[in-house]
């Protein structure tokens, strides 16, 4: 043949002109976050506080204790539920925005399945709440999803006009449907006891080592269970590969057959039901009554920690506790220095900026030391 | 509706629309060469920052209108960086600068001023006046056409005018320039431009400059402009104020930039993210709405707890008073030498989302005493808990102080104390059937009200009333739940049974001060006549001009009291 | 100091692409006033060579020397500055503006529009009278022909004082007769003085247009010769670096029952615009039917319509049996179950998920397979990957990975692993369009060949190219299609590109209507 003896250099050129896997996947996120790190450390500083008190402050009250970890895990366990969330539609080449509507809706959900229907016990009620939760995360995000689908609306604006919708309707729920008579809050009543979730501190074993009340819940071990279930939707289904395909081209998605309404619909039902289902960690499994604007930000956030977590669930894990800590560790930084806790937003922006969208000029950068190290490599040899 | 509403209608649609208007040129510009901004917001908020916070130094609003458009043009080149320089996703960048806009702007303002966040009132020349077109007057008896010209037409802002200018300018860079064609060509077809010989990256960055930047920039400077304004502006704009307030509560995070615009301060404490704000007070009893950081303790660890962290901004001394301020107080506030503590930075403490308030604690000295001035209060219509300032007054008790003077805006049922008037408490009558103690356990709850308004403390302050040449006469206040005002037939039954004032706050403080041993006096501004004592219309007129009146009366008769106990 | 009688001179030019020598030590030298061919296969470096030279590169050794003087090329206004026009092959015009816009996009006179296109009209009248080189200033180019829109590409350049001239495969857009005239515009332009530099891999071109042509392997200048000293065979040698043959070897068609009936296929694009007008054929089992066409006469359409990937109206049969051209069972999946596979024009797009590995893109549009399905919940990975590894040894892709990522492979193979996917399932009909563009001249013969042995298994095959040569060589019947209608059927025996161009531009020989 005629390439027979051919070396395949393109490929090689192509391989060797990137980074090695171990830096891709560990020391790319390593440095974006060290330069976040630094640049919130000037930030800091320019406010004329001590970044070293900061994070020492962080780390104290939110990893180096049984109870700040209670809160560390809690916030996780919002983080990957939205975090997924992104994740399945960021394959199917859908960035939705919405996670912060679909979780107030996911809250909904929550509150309506447990307010109106008794429940002998609370394993069964988390179930029905599941379902609740994650059907309504998934109607508030079919509509975008059908828009996109039929009129090639753009999924960005359409949730992110859906997540105003949704903050009015749960205004509107919660002073005029479902607010207790004679009660002043905008909130609905509490859920019946029956209906509550254990704790960390309530779970024998765990309560071992989590002695005073945390709101970490067993929503923490649904949460794990949805990355392992959705890495197996993704990289062992059909469906998961469809998704994959049709998120990666289009027209290819096409040209295989795959139906681009079915997808878009199932993946962002999926998403939506996802960021949904986080309303059990915060709804029912700490606040055990609905209460408005109840998602607190966790939607957003699942943008950044997708992104930092490569749309990969082990990574969204991972991603979802390091913003755990930020959460933690920025609310300690309220309490405790004299730096404002909008720090951690500041942290956060910078982390999103960082991984999410310079993470080309990262790249670029070790390419280039990588380069030089080599060479000088080869020099030496 | 009437002409005169139609045109009132209209004359605030001109004014609202601006800074969308001007938002929407930026994102024209964005969008034409193929830039999907969905960071405008965050470079709205950064503009807005800048702008307050340079025109209220510079005391020019030109300068501070350039600073927000330079804030902006800054965030605009971290953008074009990320995104062209560096081929980031453009939506991500503009989210991460919508995020870093809105903590940036808190963590900025609350360095520089130390205002819990925010930017402070601009006042005079640092603010836009209105501007009035020639022949207004003149034109104004013409019918029709005539109002319209003089109202809607004219006495806007220059931005208003200027906006409106912009529209016109973009057209013609669009079409008629060789920057426009190349702009929209750069939309079309970025390789187009390239091969061309144009560079497309110095292009798309110039580009990102007067597109995001510019307009987003003039939305900064709108707000400048705007100033506290608005609140004055009459009622068109009171239903929008209400609701922006209610959303702001909720927390919502992005119409911040454009609301910042209507708004007389930039409140920038409001945050997309979860926030110490949404944490809960925790009070005993009731479980109480733990949304991402719940307090499941005892009230009082929580206030030691509390104590601990104010100390550690404040300082360790002692405060030997507290002062609770209502409406129309603020200034006092901040004539506070010391820290200002945002409640949302203290678990527990009340959420306060009516706007015009001042949700922070100042710890500092005042007049030579070393006080701490609670800037807002939640009232008990708000939530419907009577105990809301149980946790504050705690905190206060735990940083040392033994007295406590309380200030309220309230309606007169005295034809001879008006508005303008301020009015010493000599007792009150409960008439909400509520006690912020019920449910406590102690035969501590059972506490007297004898004397509950301390006579020395009360005699301090009509000593002080009397050196600064202030009548300070005593009367007993109701307390009335609200937030329906009374109506002609209940004012007419408490006049009876005793009562001079009526208002919606003061007594459950008064009661959980006694409970804790705190010697309490109060004093309120009289800001209107209770319903029925005098005709309406005359009322209001006269309430907006005389209100401001006992503001600064109750002002000088604190700061004498407090000199005079230095 | 270089020969001012060279209009472009390069010496020792060497680019590389972190280890990949695109370009290794080239040099060559184009006299001035003359058309200079430059040929190779894809990836042979004629690109990089040119963006270099158009400064989109910047050179890792070596010099450019215009009209003898040494002119560094940082950028591509340094390239314009020193008079080097580019026409490329995907035209760069922004499609909403007009001819007028387009011009002066770049080098506008001032900030202000009016001087600029009052004086680009001028222009425009004086280039158009020299070089027939007519085009309405004020149409948009959306509204313009392809064979417009490549003279608008030109008289950009030389509105912008280009005396040498840098052409990238123009004629792939083209009829015969379209790039005809393009030839005869270059020879215009040749004898006012102007230097032509035509990149294409088309060997008739070469032989046809230009006074000397270089032939580059590999990254390298291997020749450069007078084109009236050549052939055409020799050439091909060059460019290969091995002898080639350019005949398919193949034994006369046996065909058997009719396995697709198409009646009057008709489809409309999203502009409501109709691309197909009525189309009717039917192919046979061991027969290979081929669309002769330029491209964008409705032969994309055909492709897809039959392989589901658009909506179509009419009446279509596979082996009898009814196939729905629109609403379910028109879709991919449905094709794919009926026997039908298809190879796709753009395999960048359509073919493959660049981003997948091998073995994923192996399973594309076949993912349904029960093959591949370990039970009702999961996919069988390892299957595919087994799968994988048999195709890639069968149809010898290099390097035979199943787990690399199909963008790291090159074209040639590329396009290996969609032909065997789709070969492999023994259809009974397969769909296959421009099976060896961006393919190397070695891969060419294989794919080919694999072409050829399906017939001969007795599949039917609709095979669509805008290479003449390949539909002649492969095909047993070719139809030529115009403007979304067949003109005519051939036989490649009987007839010779001369008819077959007159039909590809509408025009029929016996008077037909066209």
């Amino acid at each position: 043949m005629g390439w027979g003896g051919r070396p395949p250099f393109i490929l090689e050129g192509r391989l060797m002109d990137r980074l090695p896997r171990w830096a891709d996947v560990a020391l790319v996120p390593f440095v974006s976050l060290t330069l976040a790190a630094i640049i919130s450390a000037l930030v800091i500083v320019a406010i004329g506080q001590d970044p070293w008190e900061a994070i020492t402050v962080m780390v104290k009250g939110s990893v180096m204790n049984a109870y700040g970890w209670g809160y560390t895990l809690y916030y996780a366990t919002s983080f990957i539920f939205t975090g997924l969330a992104v994740t399945v539609a960021f394959h199917a080449g859908l960035f939705n925005i919405g996670g912060e509507g679909q979780a107030q809706l996911g809250g909904l959900g929550v509150a309506l399945t447990l307010l109106f229907i008794p429940w002998p016990h609370w394993t069964i009620a988390l179930v029905a709440a599941s379902l609740g939760a994650a059907l309504f995360g998934a109607a508030w995000a079919a509509i975008p999803a059908y828009l996109q689908a039929k009129r090639g609306s753009h999924i960005v604006i359409t949730t992110i006009m859906f997540n105003y919708i949704a903050a009015s309707l749960m205004i509107f729920m919660l002073v005029d449907v479902l607010r207790p008579p004679g009660k002043m809050d905008p909130a609905t009543a509490n859920f019946p006891p029956a209906t509550h979730l254990p704790s960390f501190n309530e779970i024998p074993g765990l309560n071992a080592i989590f002695t005073s009340g945390v709101p970490a819940n067993v929503t923490f071990f649904i949460a794990l269970a949805m990355a392992v279930v959705v890495w197996l939707l993704l990289w062992r289904t059909r469906l998961g590969y469809q998704i994959r395909a049709f998120g990666k081209s289009e027209p290819a998605a096409r040209y295989a057959g795959i139906n681009p309404t079915k997808i878009i619909m199932i993946a962002m039902l999926i998403s939506g039901g996802l960021a949904g289902l986080m309303a059990i960690n915060n709804v029912m499994g700490e606040a055990e009554r609905l209460l408005g604007n109840s998602a607190s930000g966790a939607g957003f956030i699942g943008i950044a920690v997708a992104l930092m977590g490569r749309n990969h669930p082990i990574g969204v894990v991972l991603a979802a506790l390091l913003f755990g800590f930020l959460f933690q560790g920025g609310a300690e930084l309220g309490l405790w220095t004299k730096i404002p806790i909008e720090l951690r937003t500041v942290v956060q922006g910078l982390v999103i900026l960082f991984t999410g969208a310079l993470d080309m000029m990262v790249r670029m950068l070790l390419v280039r030391i990588f380069a030089l190290f080599r060479t000088s490599r080869l020099e030496a040899a | 509706m009437d002409y005169a509403t139609l045109l009132q209608l209209l004359d605030s649609t001109l004014r609202l629309a601006t800074p969308l208007l001007l938002a929407c040129l930026a994102g024209l510009y964005s969008e034409r060469s193929g830039v999907f901004d969905i960071g405008l917001e965050g470079k709205m908020l950064v503009a807005a920052m800048c702008a307050g916070a340079v025109a209220f130094y510079s005391g020019s609003a030109w300068v501070g209108a350039l600073a927000g458009i330079g804030g902006s043009l800054i965030f605009a080149l971290i953008h074009g960086v990320t995104s062209i320089t560096f081929r980031g996703n453009q939506l991500i960048a503009g989210v991460a600068l919508n995020f870093l806009a809105s903590g940036l702007t808190v963590l900025t303002a609350q360095a520089l001023f130390g205002q819990g966040g925010r930017t402070p009132p601009l006042t005079g020349a640092a603010r836009f006046g209105e501007l009035t077109l020639p022949f207004a007057e003149a034109l104004r008896p013409v019918p029709v056409i005539g109002p319209l010209y003089a109202e809607v037409i004219s006495g806007h802002s220059v931005l208003v005018y200027m906006a409106f200018a912009i529209v016109a300018l973009t057209w013609f860079v669009l079409y008629r320039t060789r920057y426009g064609l190349r702009l929209r060509a750069v939309g079309e077809n970025p390789a187009a431009v390239d091969t061309a010989g144009v560079s497309v990256v110095g292009l798309s960055a110039v580009r990102l400059l007067p597109g995001a930047g510019d307009a987003a920039g003039h939305c900064g400077r709108d707000r400048a402009g705007e100033g506290a304004g608005v609140l004055h502006r009459g009622p068109a704009l009171h239903p929008d104020r209400h609701r922006a307030g209610r959303l702001h509560r909720q927390g919502d995070p992005a119409p911040r930039g454009r609301r910042a615009l209507c708004e007389g301060t930039l409140t920038l404490r409001r945050k997309s993210s979860f926030s110490s704000a949404d944490i809960p007070r925790g009070v005993r009893g009731v479980r109480n709405p733990p949304l991402l950081r719940p307090a499941r303790g005892d009230p009082m660890s929580d206030a030691e707890t509390l104590v601990r962290l104010i100390r550690a901004r404040s300082g360790d001394a002692p405060v030997a008073l507290g002062l609770i301020l209502g409406s129309g107080l603020g200034h006092l506030a901040h004539a506070v030498d010391g820290v200002a503590i945002p409640y949302a930075d203290l678990p527990g403490f009340p959420h306060v989302g009516v706007s015009g308030h001042n949700p922070n604690l100042h710890i500092g000295r005042l007049e030579g005493v070393r006080v701490a001035v609670f800037g807002a209060r939640e009232h008990y219509y708000e939530s419907g808990n009577p105990r809301a300032m149980l946790l504050p007054l705690q905190v206060l008790k735990a940083l040392g102080a033994e007295s406590l003077i309380l200030t309220n805006a309230a309606g007169s049922m005295r034809p001879d104390v008006p508005p303008g008037s301020v009015m010493l408490l000599s007792d009150h009558i409960n008439f909400s059937g509520l006690n912020p103690l019920i449910g406590e356990k102690t035969d501590a709850r059972f506490v007297p009200m004898t004397d509950a308004h301390d006579p020395a403390l009360r005699e301090a302050l009509k000593a002080a009333a009397t050196s600064e040449g202030i009548d300070l006469p005593e009367g007993v206040y109701c307390w009335y739940s609200g937030p329906s005002f009374e109506t002609p037939a209940e004012i007419r039954m408490l006049k009876l049974l005793g009562g001079d004032a009526v208002g919606m706050s003061t007594v459950p403080e008064v009661i959980l001060a006694r409970f804790l041993g705190l010697r309490v006096a109060a004093i309120s501004t009289i800001t209107n006549m209770a319903a029925g004592m005098s005709d309406e219309r005359i009322s209001h007129e006269h309430t907006k001009t005389m209100a401001p009146l006992g503001a600064a009366k109750l002002e000088r008769i604190l700061r004498e009291f407090l000199r005079s106990r230095h | 100091m270089a020969d001012p009688a060279y209009a472009i001179e390069l010496k020792g030019i060497s680019k590389a692409f972190g280890p990949v020598q695109a370009n290794r030590d080239i040099n060559i030298a184009v006299p001035k006033g003359t058309i200079h061919g430059i040929i190779g296969e894809n990836g042979a470096g004629k690109s990089t060579l040119m963006s270099i030279l158009y400064g989109f590169y910047k050179a890792d050794a070596g010099q450019i020397f215009v009209n003898g003087q040494s002119t560094p090329i940082p950028d591509s206004q340094s390239a314009i500055r020193a008079g080097i026009g580019m026409v490329f092959q995907h035209f760069k015009l922004v499609q909403n503006f007009s001819v007028l816009e387009n011009i002066i996009l770049g080098v506008e006179d001032g900030p202000m529009l009016n001087t600029s296109l009052s004086k680009a009209r001028n222009e425009l009248e004086r280039l158009a009278r020299d070089y027939e080189l007519d085009v309405d200033p004020d149409a948009l180019i959306e509204d313009l022909s392809v064979g417009h829109q490549q003279r608008v590409e030109i008289l950009k350049a030389l509105y912008r004082q280009a005396d040498i001239l840098i052409l990238d495969e123009p004629t792939g857009v083209l009829t015969p007769d379209e790039a005809d005239h393009l030839f005869r515009i270059l020879r215009g332009l040749k004898d006012q003085g102007k230097t032509v530099i035509l990149i294409t891999h088309k060997l008739r071109e070469i032989m046809e247009a230009t006074d000397n042509v270089s032939v580059m392997r590999r990254g390298t200048m291997v020749a450069t010769v007078k084109t009236a000293e050549t052939s055409p065979e020799q050439l091909a040698e060059l460019m290969v670096g091995r002898k080639v043959l350019l005949e398919v070897e193949k034994a006369p068609a046996k065909p058997g029952e009719v396995v697709l009936k198409v009646e009057d296929l008709r489809v409309r694009d999203e502009h409501k615009v109709e691309r197909l007008k009525g189309v009717s054929f039917e192919i046979r089992a061991g027969e290979i039917l081929g669309i002769a066409g330029v491209a964008g006469n409705g032969q994309t359409e055909l492709l897809e319509a039959l392989g589901g990937m658009i909506r179509a109206t009419g009446r279509a049969w596979l082996k009898g049996a009814d196939l729905p051209l629109s609403g379910t069972g028109a879709d991919g999946q449905s094709r794919r179950r009926t026997g039908i596979a298809h190879v796709p024009e753009d395999r960048h797009h359509h073919g493959l998920i660049l981003d997948f590995t091998a073995w994923e893109n192996v399973a594309f549009g076949y993912f349904n397979d029960p093959r591949y399905q370990k039970n009702a919940l999961f996919m069988d990975n390892d299957a595919i990957r087994t799968d994988t590894e048999r195709k890639m040894a069968k149809f010898d892709v290099r390097p035979p990975i199943p787990t690399l990522a199909a963008k790291s492979f090159s074209g040639g193979n590329q396009q290996k692993i969609v032909v065997a996917r789709e070969i492999e399932q023994n259809p009974a009909l397969l769909l296959i369009g421009q099976p060896t563009r961006g393919v190397d001249i070695g891969a060419i013969e294989f794919i080919h060949k694999q072409i050829i042995a399906l017939r001969d298994a007795g599949a039917a095959i609709l095979l669509v190219s805008v290479e003449l040569d390949e539909i002649m060589s492969l095909s047993d019947r070719i139809a030529v299609m115009f403007d979304g209608r067949i003109m005519g059927f051939r036989d490649p025996e009987t007839t010779d590109e001369r008819e077959l161009g007159l039909l590809m531009a509408g025009v029929t020989g016996k008077g037909e209507a066209a």
